[in-house]
C-alpha cells in the first residue's frame, strides 16, 4: 500500500488497523504530513519531547504501540509490514524476525546503491552510521514491524523538538548524533526522491520474501477500524500515559 | 520519598525509573525508556511486581514476573531495572 502522506495519528491508526485485520501479508510505505515525532510505547512523553516547540512548529506528536526510541519523521520514508505470526514467513523468534524484515530493507537500500548492514536489535547502518531504525510488536497473533529510512537528516531541527538528557551538553550531543546518523543523501552524495526510495523498498521486500507485491488499499473494515484507532492515538490519555 | 534515576544500560538502552520509597521498601515504580519489551503490557506486570518489595528483593521479584509472564526484554534486564531503582533510592535530588 502506498498512499498520500498522512498525519501521525492516522498513520499509526492504519498500521494498527491492518495488524488487527490482517487479511493478507501487507507492506505499507508512507510519509508523514505534517512532520511528526513518534515516541516508543514505554517512553515518557514530556521526558522526550519539547511539546511547546512541536506546537510552535506544527509538528504532531504520537505514542506508538511499539517500543524503542523517539523518532522525528520529516524527510524519510516509513515502512510497515504486517504478517500472520503463524504464517512462517518470518522466524517466530523475535530477534531473528527483526533480522529477516530488516533484510528486505537492506536489499531495498542496495537497489539505491547503499550498502547497509543489520545491527541487532533494531538498526541498519551504512558506513558505520545509522540510516534506518525499526520496532516490532505482536498482537492478536499478528506481527507488525515499522521502521524508517532517512532520506535527509537535519540534526539541529531534530533536537529542536526532542529533549536532550542534559542541556549543558546539547552542542556535544548534536555533534555526536551527526557523527552517528546518516541519510541516503549523505551516502549517495545527491538527493533521492521519495518515489525512488519507495520503489526500491518495494523491490527489496519482493526480493527478500520471494513474492510479487500487489498494490492495494484499505478495506472498508480496515478504514472503520483505523478511524476508531485514530481517536485513541490522538487522545491525551494515550499519549500521556507515561 | 519519591526519586528518579536515568540509567544507560551498558550495550543496551536508556532506562528511567521513578520510584516511591518508604525506607528500603519500594511503594511504587514507573519505568520508562527506549527499550523493547514483548508483550508490551508486561511493563505494568513488572512495575506491579516491584510494589512492596525491599531493594534486596527487587531484582528477584522482577525476574519472577518476567519468567512467569513469558516477557522478552531487549536493551534492558531485571538487573538493570533493579540497579536503577537502587541508584534512585540513594539520590539526593528527590522530587
Amino acid at each position: 500500500m502506498v498512499g498520500k502522506p498522512m498525519d501521525a495519528f492516522t498513520n499509526m491508526a492504519i498500521d494498527k488497523a491492518v495488524l488487527f485485520s490482517r487479511p493478507k501479508p501487507t507492506v505499507r510505505l508512507y510519509q508523514w504530513k505534517p512532520a511528526a515525532v513518534s515516541i516508543g510505547c514505554f517512553q515518557g512523553l514530556e521526558q522526550e519531547v519539547d511539546l511547546n516547540a512541536c506546537s510552535k512548529h506544527g509538528i504532531d506528536v504520537v505514542r506508538r504501540i511499539t517500543g524503542g526510541g523517539a523518532v522525528f519523521h520529516d524527510k524519510e520514508i516509513t515502512y510497515s509490514i504486517v504478517l500472520d505470526e503463524e504464517s512462517g514467513v518470518v522466524p517466530s523468534a523475535l530477534k531473528e524476525s527483526y533480522g529477516k524484515i530488516c533484510g528486505a530493507v537492506i536489499r531495498g537500500l542496495a537497489f539505491l546503491g547503499v550498502d547497509a548492514a543489520y545491527v541487532p536489535l533494531n538498526d541498519l547502518v551504512a558506513n558505520g552510521r545509522k540510516i534506518s531504525g525499526c520496532a516490532q510488536t505482536r498482537r492478536e497473533k499478528g506481527i507488525l514491524q515499522h521502521g524508517t529510512v532517512l532520506m535527509q537528516v537535519d540534526v539541529e531541527k531534530m533536537f529542536s523538538v526532542l529533549k536532550v538528557p542534559d542541556e549543558k551538553i546539547r552542542g556535544k550531543m548534536i555533534a555526536s548524533v551527526k557523527d552517528r546518523v546518516t541519510s541516503l543523501e549523505r551516502e549517495l552524495g545527491r538527493p533521492v526522491s521519495a518515489g525512488k526510495v519507495m520503489s526500491a523498498l518495494k523491490k527489496g521486500f519482493e526480493s527478500e520474501f520471494g513474492v510479487k507485491l500487489v498494490k492495494g488499499c484499505l478495506t472498508s473494515g480496515e478504514k472503520a477500524l483505523a478511524a476508531e484507532f485514530r481517536e485513541d492515538f490522538a487522545s491525551r490519555g494515550w499519549n500521556r500515559c507515561r | 520519598m519519591i526519586s528518579c534515576f536515568d540509567y544507560k544500560v551498558p550495550n543496551g538502552k536508556l532506562v528511567r525509573v521513578r520510584a516511591e520509597f518508604q525506607g528500603e521498601l519500594v511503594l511504587a515504580l514507573k519505568i520508562t525508556g527506549d527499550f523493547f519489551m514483548h508483550p508490551e503490557h508486561g511493563i505494568e506486570l513488572v512495575e506491579a511486581a516491584a510494589k512492596g518489595k525491599t531493594l534486596e528483593e527487587l531484582q528477584g521479584a522482577i525476574e519472577r514476573a518476567v519468567e512467569e509472564n513469558s516477557i522478552t526484554l531487549f536493551g534492558v534486564s531485571p538487573e538493570a531495572i533493579a540497579h536503577a531503582v537502587k541508584m534512585a533510592s540513594g539520590q539526593s535530588g528527590q522530587v
